[in-house]
C-alpha cells in the first residue's frame, strides 16, 4: 500500500494492469474459432484432444465422447454407458471362406456386425452413402458361424464389432464400435457415384492398412 | 454515463449472461454454437458499420455528429472504426472524468498507463472504466500512483547530487 494523499486516502498500488470487460468486442474479431470445434467430454464438460476415447449407450444406440477420466470410470458395464474398449485383434488361423460368407445372406461386401444388449441379439450393419444401414441378418447362420470363429464370440456387446472385408481382399477384424461409425461416417461424407468412387477406396484401404498394424492375433 | 452508452455495454453483458446460461444447461456444445451465432450477427452489423464510415469518409463535421451519439460511438468502438485514434480517446476520456489524471502512453503490450490525478472524482474504478470505453483495443490498464509525497525529500537529495 502506499500512500496517496488525493482525498480518497489509502489506494492500492497497481502494479498488474487491470483488465476491464470489453463487452461485444470479442464477437467482432474477424475470426474469433479459426480452430476447429472444439470437442467435449459429453460427461463432465472436460475439452478433449483429437484422439478420445468414446462411450456406447446401448439403450438410446449412440456414443458420446469421454474424457479419460469418464472413459475408466464407466468400464465396468453397469449403468447407462459402457467405455469402447480400443483393442483390434485378428485370428489368421480361422478366416472366413467365401461359402460361409455366401450363408450369411449379407448384399454388400463391407459390413460390421455387433451385440445389441438391448435387443439380445447381433445386429449386421454397413456403410452405406446414407450412414450406416441395417440389414437383415439370418442369426441362426451366425451362431453356426460362430462356433466355427473364436473371434465372433470374442465380441463384446455394444462396444466392440466385427469387421467383414471381402474385396478386393477377404479380412475379419474385431474393431471398437467407434471405429466403424468413424469409418461409416468418412465414407458416406466421401460417396460419389454408384460404388463410392476412388475417394472411398482410398479411405476404405488407409483404414484397413491401420488395421492390420494394430491387430493383435486372438488369444486361444 | 448516458444512457445511450451503458445500452450497448448492457447488451455486451446480459450476452455474456445468456451465454453462461445456455452453457449452464445445454452442455459446452451449444455455447460455441450460441458464440458463433452472435459472433455472425456483431461482425454482419460491423461491415455494415465499415461501409457507413467509409461512406462518411474524411468528413469531420459528419464524424463529430456521429461520436456524439454515446450508442454510435460505442459501437464504432466495438469495431475498431471510431475516426479519433487511441491516444486522442484517452485524453478526452481522462479529461472528460475530472480528477487530474494523466495519459502516459500505451506500452508495447498495449497497457495504457494513467497517472492518478490528486483531485477529487478520480477514484481508480472510474478512470479504468472511463479508459476502457474510450479505448477497448488496448490490453489493459495500469495506473501508476502520482509521485510519492514528501518531495522536499526527493528534492533535497537531487540537490545533493
Amino acid at each position: 500500500m502506499t500512500f496517496i494523499p488525493n482525498g480518497a486516502g489509502l489506494l492500492p498500488e497497481h502494479t498488474n494492469p487491470r483488465q476491464v470487460p470489453r463487452g461485444l468486442r470479442r464477437f467482432a474479431a474477424p475470426a474469433p474459432r479459426a480452430a476447429p470445434a472444439q470437442e467435449h467430454c459429453e460427461l463432465c464438460g472436460e475439452t478433449l484432444g483429437a484422439t478420445h476415447p468414446h462411450m456406447v449407450d446401448p439403450r438410446n444406440r449412440s456414443i458420446a465422447c469421454a474424457c479419460t477420466a469418464c472413459a475408466l470410470l464407466f468400464t465396468r458395464p453397469a449403468g447407462r454407458y459402457r467405455t469402447v474398449p480400443d483393442r483390434v485383434c485378428d485370428d489368421p488361423r480361422a478366416p472366413l471362406t467365401d461359402a460361409e460368407w455366401a450363408e450369411l445372406a449379407i448384399p454388400v461386401a463391407v459390413a460390421f456386425f455387433f451385440v445389441n444388449s438391448v435387443l439380445g441379439r447381433v445386429v449386421a450393419c454397413y456403410p452405406s452413402p446414407a450412414g450406416v444401414t441395417e440389414c437383415e441378418l439370418d442369426l441362426e447362420a451366425w451362431d453356426r458361424l460362430a462356433q466355427a470363429h473364436p473371434l465372433l464370440r470374442a465380441l463384446l456387446p455394444d462396444v466392440e464389432a466385427i469387421l467383414v472385408v471381402r474385396e478386393p481382399t477377404a479380412e475379419t477384424f474385431l474393431i471398437p464400435i467407434d471405429a466403424c461409425y468413424s469409418l461409416a461416417g468418412a465414407l458416406r461424407l466421401n460417396w460419389h457415384g454408384f460404388d463410392g468412387g476412388a475417394e472411398v477406396r482410398a479411405i476404405m484401404s488407409e483404414f484397413l492398412a491401420d488395421l492390420r498394424q494394430r491387430a493383435r492375433t486372438l488369444e486361444s | 454515463m448516458t444512457e445511450g452508452h451503458d445500452d450497448a455495454r448492457v447488451a455486451g453483458e446480459r450476452v455474456e449472461e445468456l451465454l453462461a446460461e445456455l452453457r449452464a444447461r445445454s452442455g459446452p456444445q451449444a455455447g460455441d454454437v450460441a458464440e458463433e451465432l452472435v459472433s455472425c450477427l456483431v461482425r454482419l452489423y460491423g461491415a455494415g458499420l465499415a461501409a457507413v464510415m467509409r461512406i462518411v469518409g474524411e468528413d469531420t463535421r459528419l464524424q463529430a455528429l456521429l461520436i456524439a451519439d454515446p450508442l454510435v460511438e460505442s459501437l464504432l468502438l466495438v469495431h475498431d472504426l471510431h475516426p479519433l485514434d487511441t491516444d486522442t480517446r484517452i485524453r478526452r476520456a481522462l479529461a472528460r472524468a475530472g480528477g487530474g489524471a494523466e495519459f502516459l502512453g500505451v506500452d508495447d503490450a498495449g497497457i495504457a498507463q494513467v497517472r492518478l490525478g490528486s483531485g477529487c472524482g478520480s477514484s481508480t474504478a472510474a478512470i479504468e472504466q472511463a479508459v476502457a470505453d474510450a479505448a477497448p483495443e488496448t490490453a489493459g490498464i495500469r495506473l501508476v500512483p502520482r509521485d510519492p509525497p514528501l518531495l522536499q525529500i526527493s528534492r533535497r537529495q537531487a540537490g545533493a547530487v
